[in-house]
């Protein structure tokens, strides 16, 4: 029987669709950098997980490892850990940087503020 | 003495000439600023036809960046005592020199306006509601800091050149009052408080809508909460 969930063998059309998937993921994250949408520096992490998508999809025996190592039976369930896991952190880490922004939008908004202030009067003292 | 009036108004286009004009009519040697938050209305018009000085904020910064520019413009220009009186009206400037005198006297480095001691009273006290959320934050600071303040929210503020500096340099962001009161007190700043008396808003709608209150209450506790640790 092929069956991915309990041997990690796909079924050929599958295999292929997902090999299809991850591909268009790539390209599309690196035409976003191309088009200067997205800096490199914050689209290495989603290279590097579209390069383990394609690794798994051509090599799908391969996900078995590590579930195997940790002692977890059932592969899908690890699946689910690990890429709720990966997300948790990625959101956190995103609230993390917005707060920052916002700390730093704050601070120039303020001095923009002070030097238009600054401008106006010392126009006013000209005329 | 160079003193400055902060007035931090958002959409105040009701009552801002009435605020201006009662500053000047009490107290005539103060330096009006209006902070401008982006108001969507013509307060920064009507503030500039009656030649008040006016910094406008590209961005809505909420009262606390607001209040933040204020106390920059007063640092770099060289202040000595600033004063928060709000734009809508409820602070009535006739009580302007009551909260300046503890601090041109150095009785204190911060003076809040209290409505809930001695004649403060007989003015407008809130409703119900906030009243009791007051009075949680007042315990709550009493806990932190062992230091009892009654007007935990009040915004009608006189204070000295070291709190400019220091405020310009760190201030809370959403609800400013309640925190800056355990800010200060870490950092071993003198705190009084002085009886005036409050109106109802002279017009506009409060910043605060009920159904934040308790999104409020939550956020200023852990704020609080947080700086017992933040400044030793």
């Amino acid at each position: 029987m092929n069956n991915f969930f309990f041997d990690g063998t796909l079924p050929l059309r599958l295999h292929i669709v997902s090999i299809i998937v991850s591909v268009f993921m790539l390209v599309f994250i690196l035409r976003k950098i191309r088009n200067g949408k997205l800096h490199i520096k914050d689209s290495l992490i989603w290279l590097f997980v579209c390069f383990i998508v394609l690794i798994i999809s051509f090599f799908p025996k391969l996900f078995f490892a590590l579930p195997k190592l940790l002692g977890i039976i059932m592969p899908m369930s690890a699946l689910f850990f690990f890429a709720i896991m990966f997300l948790l952190l990625k959101v956190f880490n995103l609230t993390v940087n917005f707060s920052r922004l916002s700390e730093e939008n704050r601070k120039l908004t303020q001095e923009i503020a002070l030097l238009k202030n600054k401008i106006e009067k010392n126009e006013i003292v000209k005329n | 003495m160079k003193i400055l009036a902060i007035l931090p108004a958002y959409n105040e286009e009701a009552s801002i000439k009435y605020v201006i004009e009662k500053i000047r009519q009490n107290a005539e040697a103060i330096d009006i600023i209006v902070i401008n938050d982006s108001s969507k209305d013509r307060t920064s018009e009507i503030a500039r036809s009656l030649n008040a000085d006016v910094i406008d904020l590209p961005n809505n910064l909420g009262i606390g960046g607001a209040m933040q520019t204020g106390f920059k413009f007063a640092q770099r220009n060289d202040y000595d005592i600033a004063i928060q009186i709000d734009g809508d009206g409820q602070h009535n400037p006739e009580y302007l020199n009551d909260i300046l005198k503890p601090v041109i006297e150095k009785k204190c480095d911060m003076a809040i306006g209290s409505r809930f001691i001695g004649f403060g009273k007989t003015g407008f006290q809130s409703s119900f509601l906030r009243r009791f959320g007051i009075k949680i934050l007042s315990a709550a600071i009493k806990y932190a800091t062992n230091f009892r303040i009654k007007d935990t929210t009040s915004g009608f503020r006189a204070i000295n050149r070291k709190v400019i500096a220091f405020f310009a340099d760190d201030y809370p962001n959403d609800y400013p009052e309640p925190e800056s009161i355990v800010m200060l007190n870490k950092k071993m700043f003198e705190i009084m408080e002085v009886p005036v008396v409050m109106s109802e808003r002279y017009g506009g709608k409060s910043s605060i809508r009920a159904i934040d209150t308790i999104y409020y209450m939550i956020k200023v506790l852990l704020a609080i909460f947080i700086d017992c640790f933040k400044y030793r």
